[in-house]
């Protein structure tokens, strides 16, 4: 099961609406949102969210979150905005320090 | 073999015309889309088809049956249309392939360029199709009437020796009756051969035309013998093919027997466990010509035949099973007489019919003459299009043929479906199966060819070889392209507004779905294209839409943002783009391009199959791998075969990242896109590229000629040579490659910080930069950007590019580049290692060719100086799309258009209509027209799309297949069966309504009712028992309750009205028994008054007769019913008084022959030839005219041999109409039964697509659902109709007025649609008034009884007007009324029917009104609607005004629908519209229930024009939560919050409850919940209970739904359905939106319904009327303990536990399921008003998390209502919060 901290989740929400710029998405994006093939946005857009989302709550482990999900076979190489969310929340979960707010 | 490609041509034909029908395939662009697109078109046996209940046996255990429903089935697709055939509709019966085939030639020589052949050529036409003559529908209908019924009829003789003849021949004639007919048309249809020579006949071809019979391998042996004939000259065309287009169940049983078909029912050719096939219907032709005649008449074509190979299996082991030595021959003959060697073969289509034994006998086969795989990649691929339609038995040939051919027209590798797990046989041979579209790049020195493979049982066995037609390809004519996945639709307009409007204007124009719509997506996109000129200051709106309706929805998005005037731009994700300040228009272009790292396996494969440029490109780099004599092609790289698991996938990528196969590959896909970026116009200012891009962008801008094959070669053999020498060295140093995110400056201090060898290679962005170095000092960095939490990514490659580590290895290439001519080129160059553009001197730009290998690549301060210079485009022009993402995050915040022409996650064509979207919103100039350069499309006229949302119409008729059944209907049974016996059988069907199943108290209320409410008595079943045979009509009136003193009126006439429709029946009958051939005169002259008596039936839409036509609902006969009519349907004409002969003359015949052959009569021009244009031959029209002299009692004098040499009607109506000699005897009547005065019944379908207007006359209309409420038909618009029916009867006559007008019941369109029966009867009378009476009756209704009745005056003049009334009828009291709110609250009327313009004066006497003549433009779709007789509009304004009187005047039931109407009277044509007209109304109570009204229409000239007298309006009480209903603006919701959250609804519904009950389900219920309720066997006053908790429930659930996660959904949107237990469950198409659960319980009671909801599945309420229970009651309820608790407390506490245990039972879901006891109250606080419950016994078990929990229930008592409510009691953040996090944060 998924476990998202709503407040982890809400920021996410915020920060892709600052990386959207002016882009928009007709729809309400939700944590079945995916990135890449809902957002339309490229893996390094990924990037600079972990950067933003880094800049936010601490150093995370990004790197080998977004090298699993290269990993993965071709059709199934994206995220949603669930699983970035449970990948945060998790990792502040396990590491209260980490939690610069 | 070394036969070159040319030496057989001389024996080659061409395809240059196809033509089908398979499964899922109307058509060629179907079928070829649907292969493109996976689309699998297998399915259960359709309706149409064969009956599954009759012959399906899952365990075949009656083997007699068919064990497997799936398959092919062509189902609804199968129709014909026979008028432009000039084929006589009757004639349309037999065999259905005969028709179709008919059909498949026309088009596929259309299809080839002719409508019309050359009379030379017609002559010199061969047809060969192949065709199965097993037992077909046709011989099987002689079989059953001949064979069957006889013997039937013995066993029934057997059964029941009591039976004496006159049963026996009852029921002989019943059978007969609803077999299919045997006729002189259906006869020619049995023999096999017509279907070929109905072709021959139609389309004048005298060539050799036959059928043949080769099982399986029927269409290619039909394509040898054709192809054999034009080869020898026998004819210069062929038709050639294969039939099969319906399955017959005794074919399917075969199958069975022989355990053929699939026990799985799947059919999956190849697949390891594919085990059995499946069968299927289809047709399919082509056209063939001699390949020399073809290329010197310029034909287009689509592939060559080569040859046909045929063997036979000679001595097998069964003449059933495969032999693979009878395949092999046929392979090796179609090789040899192909004169191709099979190595040249890319792509077989293979017989595949997915038997075990059959597939591997035909991959041994296939492997003897391909040879064996030995090590190398499989070349060939392999697949079969009946894993999409299954096996068409004669039709799979010309199903794999179209298929190939299509596939070499368009360089396609069409996929195979169902294959998971390849068939191991396949291993060793040089086949793979293709699983995937892909393009089919080719760089042989032959041409593609392909081989299909046909083998059929009994042991023939054919292949045929295809070849593309080289010309061709460079000059592809447009055909049968794959429809896109996506267009890109523009707009253009002056001003956002401007633009506003236009997208508004479209949105509304277009259809809903594209199967309405006579225009594809592609048409509009490529029509707006050419509306888009040169750039000028103009804005432009760009679309990429998927579908019609994609685009209509997002042309309203973006019409709703653009009416923002702060609206600047959009940019949505979705393909919306709009910029108020483009920066497009004059700004510089930069193209990207990508280097090696940019590629992925099947990149820009959908722009190959869509821009043969691009894959020409591909080609080329095959081509010059295949002279280098690679193992491995560019192509086997980059569109690898398809893997079939994760781990092949994943090696094709890893394949693809080796630097020689990636810096080919990305600079070949580079080249491809600049290829088609070129073809739309889109021109770069500057290049750049990245890397190795910097070859493409040197390419792209001139700087280098590379763009030959041998400048390439240069470069890519170079290249390669130069890894070679790198990889063999011992020297080389590994490299490691970081990726960071991170800009330049923190990756160097990263860099410095790890030390030893280790370089910053790529300053890409901001947001990345990529160090290399050796692989310790990366692993160092790495650790420190751990550190640092610096986001990174290890690259998978391991050269040590762009450092200084890589220069050794990049001087070797400085010969390279010595080579091609260096020039100015014609477009500057930028150089990413100096950030500049490149030096002029060639010197220098070799120099820097070479030094980017071991220099950075500063991407970053390229893009800045690119941006300086004033690019402000940005495409990358190649794969992937990372450059864009680069350029964008260093320009972010900065004016500029940053575009990539590609990205992974989209189809490349999608991705470049998007590119090309955001271009043109920004005013770059393209020419969009290049992008429907290969494809067919057509300008889609204004008038088109304008009319786009009217229906087009279908002539088509249905050519139903299904298996004549043979059935007795059950008045037969009736009649028949011996009366002594208990007539349980009969009664059966007499519809006895079943009790409802006792449940013991479930969670859903509706069917417990009975249980909650032990006291009440057994329900009354007479008031809801449907409408009950003749004789009990006189006593219980039928009609609702509450019409009190009409009641017995109403119920005495309508027991008259059901005599006299039994009586009438009777008369109609003989009457048309005595005539013998019944409809003789001619109809016209009965429903149009104003044609000439002679004129035909008007219709513009041809209208025909089934040939069998049903004569009751029994009968399912052979043929469907024909489409709707669209004028009225003339059943029994009169026999009215014509002096004119020649009219007479003229009507009979044309009645007879429209009866006879089908063509409708308005067809039937005068001038047509019979035989020739018309398909009547001389024994059809002798039996016509025979007919006729039957029936005009003219048998003497018509010499039937002089008429039968007439040829066309016009000449016999001449013969006919010259009197011989002597006057004809005055026409007597036809018969002796004949009635004086003839009646006539018109019957007319009204529905919601067509009659718009009754789309704005709807009640209980949702506001947020157009869609939603009930239409009813508008009383004046049922005059109309009336009046119309009438002056059918009596010509040239003005309808001047009504009388006695009575409407008994609404007539509403409750299923969108409702046909009415007129039957019209002219009065006796002399004078030159004609009374006409008339009666409308409802045929949806069970059994129809007059709804309206009246009688329509006539006369040639209109009457003088006498003075109308005053104006002071409203003793000049203004009414209160505003003009402008008329319509806004109290009304429910739609802008078509708001007539009234203004309320001048009101008082209690009378009304005065301004009303409108208003337009009847927009108000019908019909194309024939006649012109109105009378006004229908001002007419029903004239009714408002009494409703708006009523509203002022009346303080009470206030409410008024009209029924009945005394007079009305018409003294003048219709006015002119916008013509003001003086409503003046003298008004008066009858007592407490009707208003009667006078009303007077006044025209602009202040003559009367119409009035009406005794105009009687109904008052109605309407209950305040009903008013809604009848009010158009009024509040959205019926029912109103309550107690805990609840609503409720007080279901008070006086008057017609069964009408309020239609227009209250209108509007809330959705299409499945309205079957739901129509289901509900339970009382009237229970079925508005339920539709009270519905309505509480769907609103109280709007209402969270808005409020939570913001949804606005409307009611039916909302469906409820309860589960299996019974409790309700809520879904809808918003449910995805709304994670986590939804709770939702409804209880009602004796006239109060409630409804809770909420976010948790635990929730229940219960609500009873407070009443004294019965005795026992509290026994049966409650156990000791709880009574103990009860005593002392109030009464009503029992109640309340009552309650309180339903309340918590049906929040467990499972409901009371072991009785009261399953919920035990263990306390109860009266203070609080709380009680406590524990679940009990089985429910206790059956919900453990709930056990031993004690369950607080909130009780209250309102009045007389005591309700419970269980829900969960914690607080709502510790349930909800954390399932669903979007409801707080997705606002």
């Amino acid at each position: 099961m998924t476990i998202v901290d709503p407040q982890v989740s809400a920021e996410i929400f915020r920060l892709i609406a600052e990386l959207a710029d002016d882009w928009e998405y007709d729809g309400v994006i939700t944590l079945d949102t995916l990135f890449l093939s809902d957002l339309g946005l490229e893996s390094l857009d990924l990037v600079v969210l972990g950067t933003a989302i880094q800049h936010r709550y601490g150093k995370l482990p990004f790197s080998e979150f977004l090298a699993e999900i290269g990993q993965r076979p071709v059709d199934r190489r994206d995220l949603t905005v669930g699983e970035l969310a449970s990948y945060v929340s998790q990792q502040l979960a396990a590491s209260p320090g980490g939690q610069s707010r | 073999m070394t036969v070159t490609a040319r030496d057989g041509d001389g024996a080659a034909v061409a395809i240059i015309g196809m033509s089908c029908l398979f499964p899922g395939a109307p058509d060629i662009d179907a079928y070829w889309n649907n292969i493109v697109n996976k689309v699998d078109s297998v399915t259960d046996a359709p309706p149409e088809s064969w009956d599954g209940e009759t012959y399906f046996d899952a365990d075949f255990e009656d083997t007699d049956k068919v064990y497997c429903r799936r398959g092919g089935y062509l189902g609804s697709l199968l129709t014909f249309d026979p008028l432009p055939h000039g084929i006589p509709p009757v004639s349309v019966g037999g065999e259905p392939d005969q028709w179709v085939a008919l059909q498949l030639a026309r088009d596929a020589l259309a299809d080839a360029g002719w409508s019309e052949l050359p009379v030379e050529t017609r002559h010199r036409t061969a047809v060969v199709l192949g065709k199965g003559t097993y037992l077909n529908g046709g011989n099987a209908k002689v079989i059953q009437r001949s064979l069957v019924v006889g013997q039937t009829l013995d066993v029934i003789k057997q059964l029941h020796p009591e039976f004496g003849d006159a049963e026996i021949d009852r029921l002989r004639q019943e059978m007969k009756r609803v077999l299919p007919g045997i006729g002189p048309e259906t006869v020619p249809g049995l023999i096999p051969n017509i279907v070929v020579g109905r072709i021959a006949n139609r389309l004048d071809l005298m060539g050799p035309t036959y059928t043949i019979d080769a099982a399986c391998a029927s269409s290619l042996v039909a394509m040898q013998l054709a192809m054999r004939d034009l080869v020898n000259g026998e004819c210069d065309l062929a038709l050639a093919g294969g039939s099969q287009v319906w399955m017959p169940v005794p074919t399917l049983n075969v199958f069975c027997h022989l355990n053929a078909l699939s026990r799985n029912q799947e059919i999956r050719p190849f697949d390891k466990d594919a085990d059995g096939t499946l069968l299927g219907e289809g047709i399919g032709m082509v056209v063939l010509k001699r390949l020399a005649d073809a290329e010197a008449d310029g034909d287009r074509i689509y592939a060559v035949l080569r040859g046909v190979g045929v063997a036979s299996d000679g001595r097998g082991t069964s003449v059933m099973a495969p032999r693979v030595d009878g395949e092999e021959l046929a392979l090796r003959r179609a090789y040899e007489v192909a004169g191709v060697a099979p190595e040249s073969i890319g792509l077989i289509e293979a017989h595949g019919t997915a038997t075990p034994i059959g597939d591997a006998v035909e991959i041994e086969a296939l492997s003897r003459v391909f040879g064996s795989s030995q090590g190398e990649l499989p070349s060939c691929a392999i697949g079969t299009v009946k894993s999409m339609i299954s096996h068409t038995i004669p039709a799979s040939g010309v199903a794999g043929v179209i298929k190939c051919a299509l596939a070499l027209y368009h360089k396609v590798l069409p996929p195979t479906l169902h294959c998971d797990q390849p068939n191991p046989e396949l291993d060793r041979t040089t086949f793979y199966v293709n699983t995937e579209t892909r393009p089919w790049v080719h760089g042989g020195d032959q041409p593609r060819r392909a081989g299909v493979n046909a083998f059929g049982f009994g042991g023939i066995n054919a292949h045929a070889v295809l070849e593309e037609h080289a010309a061709t390809g460079g000059r592809e004519l447009p055909g049968h392209q794959a429809r896109w996945g996506s267009e890109i639709c523009v707009l253009e307009a002056e001003t956002a507004d401007g633009l506003r409007q236009e997208a508004l204007r479209l949105a509304t124009l277009l259809p809903a779905g594209e199967a309405e719509a006579s225009f594809t997506l592609a048409d509009l996109a490529s029509t707006l294209a050419g509306q888009i000129g040169p750039s000028a200051g103009t804005t432009r709106l760009a679309i990429v839409a998927a579908s019609l309706a994609d685009l209509g929805r997002k042309l309203e998005r973006a019409a709703g943002k653009l009416a923002d005037p702060n609206c600047r731009r959009i940019k949505d994700v979705s393909g919306i783009y709009y910029t108020a300040q483009p920066v497009g228009a004059g700004a510089k272009v930069a193209f990207l391009f990508p280097g090696e790292g940019a590629q992925y396996p099947g990149m820009l494969s959908d722009l190959c199959l869509n821009f043969p440029e691009a894959r020409q490109i591909f080609d080329r780099a095959d081509r010059i791998g295949r002279d280098e004599g690679r193992p491995r092609l560019p192509s086997d790289d980059i569109f690898p075969r398809p893997g079939f698991s994760d781990d092949e996938r994943r090696q094709a990528e890893e394949r693809l990242m080796r630097m020689d196969t990636a810096i080919e590959s990305v600079f070949t896909a580079n080249q491809a896109m600049h290829a088609v970026l070129g073809r739309l116009g889109l021109h770069a200012d500057a290049c750049v590229g990245h890397s190795s891009g910097e070859y493409a962008a040197a390419l792209a801008s001139g700087v280098v000629d590379l763009d030959t094959t041998d400048g390439i070669r240069g470069i890519g053999g170079a290249l390669r040579r130069a890894y070679a020498e790198a990889a063999s060295g011992d020297g080389v140093p590994k490299a490691a490659l970081l990726a960071l995110a991170a800009d330049r400056q923190r990756a160097e201090e990263i860099a410095a910080e790890a030390g030893g060898e280790i370089h910053l290679a790529m300053d890409n962005c901001p947001h990345q930069a990529v160090l290399v170095g050796e692989p310790d000092a990366v692993d160092r960095a790495r650790k420190i950007a751990d550190r640092e939490g610096v986001i990174y990514e290890v690259l998978p490659y391991d050269r040590a590019v762009h450092t200084p580590l890589f220069a050794p290895y990049a001087e070797g290439l400085r010969q390279v580049f010595a080579r091609p001519e260096v020039r100015d080129g014609h477009t500057v160059l930028y150089s990413c290692t100096t950030g500049r553009p490149y030096p002029a001197a060639p010197d220098e730009v070799r120099n820097l060719f070479v030094e980017q290998w071991f220099r950075p690549v500063e991407f970053r301060r390229t893009i800045e100086s690119l941006y300086d210079d004033g690019a402000r485009v940005f495409v990358e022009v190649g794969p992937r799309g990372n450059l864009a993402a680069f350029a964008e995050d260093t320009l972010r915040g900065r004016e500029a258009l940053v575009v990539p022409a590609d990205v992974r996650h989209r189809p490349s064509t999608t991705q470049l209509n998007h590119l090309v979207g955001q271009l043109v919103a920004h005013g770059v100039d393209l020419d969009l027209g290049q992008l429907f350069a290969y494809r067919s499309v057509r300008r889609v006229e204004r008038p088109e799309l304008e009319s786009a949302r009217a229906p087009a119409a279908n002539p088509t008729m249905s050519l139903a297949q299904r298996w004549p059944m043979l059935r007795l209907s059950p008045d037969v049974v009736d009649e028949v069966m011996p009366r002594s016996e208990p007539s349980g059988g009969s009664e059966n069907h007499r519809a006895a309504p079943t009790p409802p199943p006792v449940v013991t108290s479930p969670a859903e209320p509706a069917p417990d009712w009975a249980a909650v409410a032990p006291s009440t008595p057994a329900p009354d079943w007479a008031a809801v028992a449907p409408p009950t045979p003749a004789a009990e009509w006189t006593t219980p009136s039928p009609l609702p309750v509450g019409l009190d003193a009409m009641a017995a009126v109403i119920a005495g006439h309508l027991s008259t009205m059901d005599r006299f429709l039994a009586v009438n029946q009777e008369i109609m009958q003989s009457y048309l028994r005595a005539a013998g051939t019944g409809e003789a005169p001619p109809p016209a002259a009965v429903v149009r008054p104003v044609a000439p008596a002679v004129a035909p039936l008007p219709v513009s839409e041809p209208v025909f007769v089934p040939p069998v036509a049903p004569t009751n609902g029994h009968t399912n006969g052979s043929v469907a019913a024909p489409a709707p009519f669209p004028t009225p349907e003339i059943e029994a004409p009169p026999a009215p008084a014509v002096a004119d002969l020649r009219a007479e003359v003229t009507g009979q015949l044309l009645a007879l022959i429209s009866e006879r052959t089908g063509y409708p009569e308005a067809m039937l021009d005068h001038n047509l030839d019979l035989e020739a244009d018309l398909g009547i031959d001389s024994i059809k029209r002798v039996e016509i005219l025979g007919n006729y002299r039957q029936q005009s009692g003219r048998v003497d004098e018509i010499d039937l041999e002089l008429l039968a040499a007439q040829r066309t009607i016009a000449q016999i109506i001449d013969v006919l109409a010259e009197p011989a000699g002597s006057p004809p005897a005055a026409a007597p009547p036809p018969a002796a039964a004949a009635p004086d005065h003839g009646e006539v019944v018109v019957r007319r379908t009204f529905d919601l697509a067509e009659d718009l207007y009754l789309g704005d006359h709807v009640l209980g209309r949702d506001p947020s659902a157009p869609a939603s409420g009930l239409p009813v038909m508008p009383l004046t618009m049922s005059l109309e109709i009336l009046a119309e029916a009438a002056a059918g009867l009596v010509p040239d006559h003005a309808v001047i007025g009504l009388r006695d007008v009575t409407a008994l019941r609404w007539l509403a369109l409750e299923k969108g649609a409702v046909s009415v029966e007129i039957s019209v009867r002219l009065q006796p009378g002399t004078g030159p008034e004609k009374r006409v009476a008339v009666e409308l009756r409802n045929l949806s209704e069970p059994d129809p009884t007059p709804v309206i009745t009246a009688a329509v005056l006539l006369a040639p003049d209109y009457p003088e007007a006498p003075a109308p009334l005053g104006a002071g009828v409203a003793e000049g009291r203004p009414s209160g009324l505003a003009p402008d709110r008329l319509y806004a609250g109290g009304m429910f009327h739609g802008p078509m029917w708001q007539g009234v313009t203004a309320m001048v004066d009101s008082a209690p006497g009378g009304a005065t009104a301004t009303l409108r003549v208003l337009p009847f433009t927009g108000f019908s779709r019909r194309p024939a609607e006649p012109p109105f007789l009378l006004d229908p509009i001002v007419l029903d304004a004239a009714g408002q005004v009494i409703g708006f009187w009523a509203a002022e005047q009346l303080a009470s039931a206030n409410v008024v629908f009209p029924f009945r109407l005394a007079a009305l009277d018409v003294f003048g044509p219709l006015r002119p519209t916008g013509e003001d007209i003086a409503c003046r109304a003298r008004i008066a109570l009858d007592g407490a229930q009707l208003v009667r009204s006078d009303i007077d229409m006044v025209g602009a000239d202040g003559r009367l024009w119409m009035r009406m007298t005794g105009w009687e309006d109904k008052r109605f009480e309407v209950s305040p939560f009903l008013r809604p209903l009848v009010t158009a603006g009024g509040p959205a919701d019926l029912s109103s919050p309550w107690l805990f959250g609840s609503r409720r609804v007080d279901v008070d519904v006086p008057g017609d409850r069964k009408f309020w009950k239609q227009v209250w389900a209108g509007r809330i219920l959705g299409p499945n919940e309205r079957a739901a309720f129509a289901a509900l066997r339970v009382p009237e006053a229970r079925q508005l209970e339920w539709l009270g908790g519905r309505t509480a429930a769907k609103e109280a659930l709007r209402a969270l739904l808005a409020a939570g996660p913001g949804i606005e959904a409307t009611l039916a949107d909302i469906e409820i359905q309860p589960d299996a237990a019974g409790r309700p469950v809520v879904s809808g198409p918003w449910r995805d939106r709304v994670p986590g659960p939804l709770g939702l319980s409804i209880a009602h009671s004796d006239g109060v319904a409630v409804a809770v909801v909420g976010a948790s599945d635990y929730l229940g309420i219960d609500v009873e009327r407070v009443r004294t229970p019965g005795r026992g009651f509290g026994e049966v309820a409650f156990d000791d303990e709880e009574r103990q608790r009860l005593s002392g407390l109030p009464e009503e506490w029992a109640l309340r536990c009552w309650c309180a245990k339903e309340a918590v039972a049906k929040a467990t879901g499972s409901g009371l399921s072991d009785g009261p006891r399953s919920v035990v109250i263990t306390a109860v606080d009266p203070l609080e008003e709380r009680l406590t419950a524990r679940l009990a016994g089985r429910l206790a078990e059956a919900h453990p998390d709930l056990a031993g929990v004690d369950l607080v229930v909130q009780t209250r008592q309102v009045d007389d209502v005591v309700v419970a409510v269980a829900q969960d009691q914690r607080p709502p953040d510790e349930h909800a919060a954390a399932t669903r996090p979007e409801w707080s944060t997705q606002r």
